[in-house]
């Protein structure tokens, strides 16, 4: 399920410092592909959920 | 009709016009999808809907919401200026005003989206509000008690404060009363958080899309309404003639208005004592400087002279279009003199029967001049509309603290949703804004510290900032604009 494998990227930025400070300053279509490249697969759709849902949770 | 008095119009007046309108548009449009996050994010997420699907959808109830969602909000943010201020909205004083309040919160949207930071149109538009208020106070030496109408921002005020907390308490209580009556089965499945790539069972999906339905009717419902509040300042201040009144009032309408102006003048004749009172209560919101004062001063003290002038005005009158162009601006502002008359009076200590007379005669008073034309809640409508579709489009993922590890379990965002929509709805019936956000924000925050997720301090720290950085950077730029706008003027 694509939201454990947004979790277990997560996991994986956090665990290496440096790409999190590159992925920040990724676009969305980058980050995806940049994700697939590291063997983590999700759609664009995917995470704009994610970050829909954390929006709204957080009241942005 | 607009298309007509347009052609009257000078150069400037129409550039004015229609520069106005893109902004108010503009404001309702970033509103839109600003917040269409909000509206679909929980149907998404659960793989209820897929999105294109969801954000058209919610796009076409953000539609139905204003366009059905009646104008008592729209009015309740027209009513936070104070009355001399809307009875002077012909003015370059007045123009300045809608402009300022206009520029500064489509400013202040913009920004807050641009930069990712919490924000509230509501408190914005508020705060604008209130910034051009007290600058138009300052500039024109009239006493701070009468910048804005007080009265009608502590309701809103605590309409914003209160409305987060039922939407924390009421899905916190859904949640609880789900777990008692549900039983098997269907509660396994209301508390699972989405699984693999599988929607949840059909039930659930018809539960999640129907409050994702809910919360997008009702929210453009109350948030629509402020654009449409905002629109009708422009039109009646910068064309009076056609908009200070209500062209579709029938004459049963007028004639209760007349009814009420009689009515009101023989209670005022009948009950000098408490004339006496009501007038020495408005009194104090006259400027100490005389020759600072508003072009018209309304308050108790005018009342009798606006009743009788209204009778007068008003009589044998069949429509609108028989009045005179010149007695309608007139018409408008003894209607709204009277009104605020009515509200000092109220705040006496009154018998049942006074005060629900009073309340009747002020409805009666209201209708030519508390409406809004279809074309008017159609344009709000569309632009809300797109811009929640756009709003999906927009979204940019931020990967940091903010797309941490997290779950909703259907229970939850069917509780939050359902508790928003019900509180937005009747916060549409009381004529109350609220924020949208805030309210469905608070209901997952409520979801979350009963099911075990701890209280969101991400959802305390946001509304929090609604209030000690939207509220004073609104009311600072909005006063900041108005003078430079009067200083252009």
């Amino acid at each position: 399920m694509s939201q454990e494998k947004i979790d277990a990227f997560y996991q994986w930025l956090k665990d290496h410092p440096e790409e999190m400070k590159r992925a920040k300053k990724m676009k969305v279509d980058d980050l995806i592909s940049f994700a697939s490249k590291h063997g983590f697969f999700f759609e664009k759709d995917e995470i704009k959920a994610r970050q829909a849902l954390m929006h709204m949770m957080h009241g942005t | 009709m607009f298309l007509e008095t347009i052609a009257g119009l000078d150069t400037v007046s129409v550039v004015f016009l229609f520069v106005s309108l893109g902004i108010a548009l503009g404001f309702e449009f970033v509103n839109g999808f600003h917040d269409a996050a909000n509206a679909v994010a929980t149907v998404i997420y659960t793989k209820s809907m897929k999105p294109n699907h969801s954000v058209i959808l919610s796009g076409i109830f953000n539609f139905l919401g204003v366009y059905v969602g009646g104008i008592a909000v729209a009015y309740a943010i027209v009513h936070l200026l104070p009355v001399e201020l809307l009875v002077s909205v012909n003015t370059h004083r007045g123009l300045a005003m809608i402009f300022a309040v206009l520029v500064a919160a489509i400013i202040w949207n913009l920004g807050t989206w641009y930069l990712g930071l919490p924000a509230s149109s509501s408190h914005t538009l508020i705060g604008s509000i209130i910034g051009v208020g007290l600058a138009n106070a300052i500039s024109s030496g009239v006493s701070m008690a009468a910048s804005v109408n007080w009265d009608k921002v502590s309701s809103v005020g605590l309409s914003l404060l209160i409305s987060p907390l039922l939407g924390f308490g009421l899905a916190a209580l859904l949640l609880v009363l789900s777990k008692k009556f549900v039983r098997g089965e269907a509660l396994r499945s209301l508390n699972q958080a989405p699984d693999g790539d599988k929607p949840p069972p059909f039930w659930i999906r018809f539960l999640l899309i129907g409050t994702c339905t809910g919360v997008s009717f009702a929210h453009g419902s109350n948030d629509g309404q402020k654009g449409v509040g905002l629109i009708m300042l422009i039109l009646i201040g910068i064309m009076p003639a056609a908009y200070a009144l209500d062209y579709q009032t029938n004459e049963a309408e007028l004639a209760d208005v007349v009814d009420a102006a009689e009515r009101i003048e023989k209670a005022i004749v009948d009950h000098p004592d408490l004339y006496r009172q009501a007038v020495e209560h408005g009194m104090r919101k006259i400027p100490s400087d005389p020759e600072r004062a508003y072009p018209v001063e309304c308050g108790v003290h005018r009342a009798l002279e606006s009743a009788r002038d209204l009778q007068a005005m008003l009589a044998d009158k069949e429509s609108v279009a028989e009045i005179p162009t010149g007695d309608r601006w007139k018409i408008r502002t003894d209607i709204l003199c009277l009104d605020d008359a009515i509200s000092d009076a109220l705040l006496l200590p009154l018998t049942s029967n006074q005060d629900e007379s009073l309340r009747l005669w002020r409805s009666q008073l209201r209708l030519p001049t508390e409406y809004a034309p279809e074309w008017v809640l159609l344009a709000v409508a569309l632009a809300l509309g797109i811009g929640t579709m756009i709003g999906w489009k927009r979204i940019v993922v931020t990967i940091g603290e903010k797309i941490g590890k997290t779950r909703m379990t259907y229970a939850q965002g069917a509780a939050a949703q359902t508790t928003a929509a019900l509180t937005i709805g009747v916060a549409d019936i009381l004529g109350l804004p609220v924020s949208t956000t805030h309210v469905l924000s608070s209901g997952v925050a409520g979801t979350m510290a009963v099911g075990k997720g701890g209280l969101q301090a991400s959802t305390l720290k946001s509304i929090a900032l609604a209030w000690v950085l939207t509220l004073p950077c609104a009311v600072i730029l909005a006063a900041a604009l108005f003078y430079a706008f009067t200083a252009l003027s």
